[in-house]
């Protein structure tokens, strides 16, 4: 999320220093700035619904907190589609050739990436987006090598811009992973315990989070001295459940007792 | 006639917006008490954006500032109050503001600004309800950071009867941290880090773990049974690690405990909000003891 923020400041300041009269545009770009994705989106819905000019640019915000909100890319790219076929803006063009470009390229579509990224970076004047639909497209040359064919006066313009690429643009910039923020899976003694041995037995520990859980966020934050913690754990858990304290109502109605991670690595150097 | 229509018109003119602005603020007081902290925040800031009086724009950027510390999202707080002081230069809501400031800097664990706008609301100036806070607050702060004779000072200058609030501090100082260093080097014992700590039978469990383990890994050395052994003795270092780590975060979650009590003491029952029957744009907080 925090890799958007460059790319979220230049866009907001896009939007905000064209039209800084128009309050709630203000309003919905300081949301998506805040990376407040669904508090963005209402926001941009609220003045399509009541026509607040510039209509254009709330349907661009629109689409692109769509994106990061995760919405399917097939369904994603229809308004930036929509946006391009219809706007005479070239900024705002440019803007969604790029979302689109991403979304292309992440439904593997390289061909239709290649154009939207190659009239992002023809039609915009804004650096930022410059910089990153030239390095996307260095990017998407890298993985689809086919595409460089008679593209040699587009490439040695790409590599005009080359000196001002960072190490975070090509991160920026690299073809998105939509499992990239996803919480790792559980290491295999987990998965072993959770496949084989927990529906034989039942839920048997009362403790929120579980102690199945609790292991995996230690291993994920901690590593090898997630061992010692379950262990601990493990020894803790029959005086936990004997004072009840913390109880949490669980959905489906059972009482466990709150006995998270952050109260047992609070002092543990970060 | 003709006059009076226009007249009308005019007039008509001059409330819609007025009543839409009345509408979004209700919005917005609604959702904080229902506490959807965001979606206030919001609301706050439509108003506030929409409205061109500058005392109410700056009373809707506090409540803003409220509703989106409620939500623990210090960075847009910062930028709600800085909005508040833009836009009233009058500084109608100064002891507001630095509460509201001080409250930010305290979630941000900025302990100095903390104090430093705790400091501001404890002048003679301010009323007693925001000077007794402010002391209260600004002793906590002094507490966890083991300043315990400013955390008294702080106490003793409170316009209120503070008699409970110094009798925990005095509990405190005469009672003892336990050293998490000794606790993880008698963890070494199998059970005896947390007998250190008190927690006594979290200390037999452990000793009775790792002593059926211990006597799993001789028998099965004695037999000569390598599988077994190999795999007790990766079930018995867990248990045995988990002993030492054990008395580690015993001993921290004793001091912690200990601190998090005399601290619940002083200003556990200290809190503030936006007075409920204030339906106009205009901030006033509520301290509630």
């Amino acid at each position: 999320m925090h890799k958007n923020i460059p790319a979220i400041f230049l866009v907001g300041m896009f939007f905000f220093s064209a039209y800084a009269q128009a309050e709630s545009l203000r309003l919905a770009t300081s949301l998506f700035e805040k990376t407040e994705w669904a508090l963005c989106r209402r926001e941009c819905k609220r003045a399509l619904l009541a026509e607040t000019p510039p209509t254009e640019r709330f349907e661009l915000l629109g689409a692109m907190t769509a994106v990061r909100l995760g919405t399917n890319p097939d369904e994603a790219s229809k308004p930036f589609q929509s946006i391009l076929a219809e706007n005479r803006d070239p900024q705002i063009s440019a803007i969604a050739a790029y979302e689109l470009g991403r979304l292309q390229w992440q439904l593997d579509h390289p061909e239709a990436a290649f154009d939207s990224f190659a009239l992002s970076f023809q039609t915009t004047t804004n650096k930022q987006l410059f910089l990153r639909s030239s390095c996307s497209l260095f990017l998407l040359f890298k993985d689809h090598s086919e595409l460089k064919k008679g593209k040699e006066g587009l490439i040695s313009q790409i590599n005009t811009s080359r000196d001002q690429w960072h190490g975070t643009l090509f991160a920026e910039c690299a073809k998105p992973d939509p499992k990239k923020d996803q919480p790792s899976a559980p290491n295999w003694i987990i998965r072993f315990y959770r496949s084989q041995i927990s529906p034989a037995i039942g839920s048997r520990c009362n403790l929120e989070p579980s102690c199945s859980e609790y292991f995996h966020q230690a291993n994920c934050k901690h590593g090898t001295k997630s061992i010692p913690m379950i262990a601990d754990r493990l020894v803790r858990e029959p005086g936990i459940n004997h004072r009840k304290e913390n109880p949490v109502i669980m959905e489906s109605g059972q009482i466990r007792y709150h006995d998270p991670i952050e109260n047992h690595d609070f002092w543990m150097k970060k | 006639m003709k006059s009076l229509l226009i007249l009308l018109l005019l007039l008509g003119a001059l409330l819609v917006p007025a009543l839409a602005d009345d509408l979004t603020f209700r919005l917005a007081q609604d959702l904080l008490k229902e506490n959807s902290y965001e979606l206030a925040g919001v609301e706050f800031r439509r108003f506030a954006m929409e409205t061109e009086n500058k005392p109410a724009q700056s009373a809707a950027y506090l409540y803003s500032s409220y509703a989106y510390l409620q939500a623990e999202q210090p960075g847009t707080v910062q930028e709600m109050l800085d909005r508040a002081e833009d836009a009233d230069r009058a500084a109608t809501y100064p002891a507001e503001l630095s509460l509201l400031n001080a409250e930010n800097a305290r979630l941000m664990h900025d302990s100095d600004t903390a104090l430093y706008f705790y400091d501001l609301l404890s002048d003679d100036g301010e009323s007693a309800d925001f000077q007794t806070f402010a002391r209260r607050r600004s002793a906590a702060i002094e507490l966890a950071r083991g300043d315990i004779l400013a955390a008294h000072t702080h106490l003793e200058n409170s316009p209120s009867d503070e008699a409970e609030s110094l009798q925990a501090l005095e509990a405190y100082a005469n009672g003892k941290d336990k050293t998490p260093l000794i606790g993880g080097l008698w963890g070494l014992i199998p059970g005896a880090g947390y007998w250190y700590s008190g927690e006594t039978a979290n200390g037999f469990r452990s000793l009775i773990l790792n002593s059926l383990f211990i006597f799993g890994l001789v028998s099965t050395a004695e037999e000569e049974q390598w599988g077994a052994f190999a795999a007790i003795a990766f079930f018995e270092v867990t248990w045995y690690t988990g002993s030492i780590y054990g008395g580690i975060d015993s001993a921290q979650r004793h001091n912690q405990e200990r601190l998090g009590t005399a601290i619940d003491a002083i200003d556990g029952h200290t809190s503030y909000q936006p007075d409920p029957g204030i339906t106009a744009p205009i901030f006033k907080l509520k301290i509630m003891f």
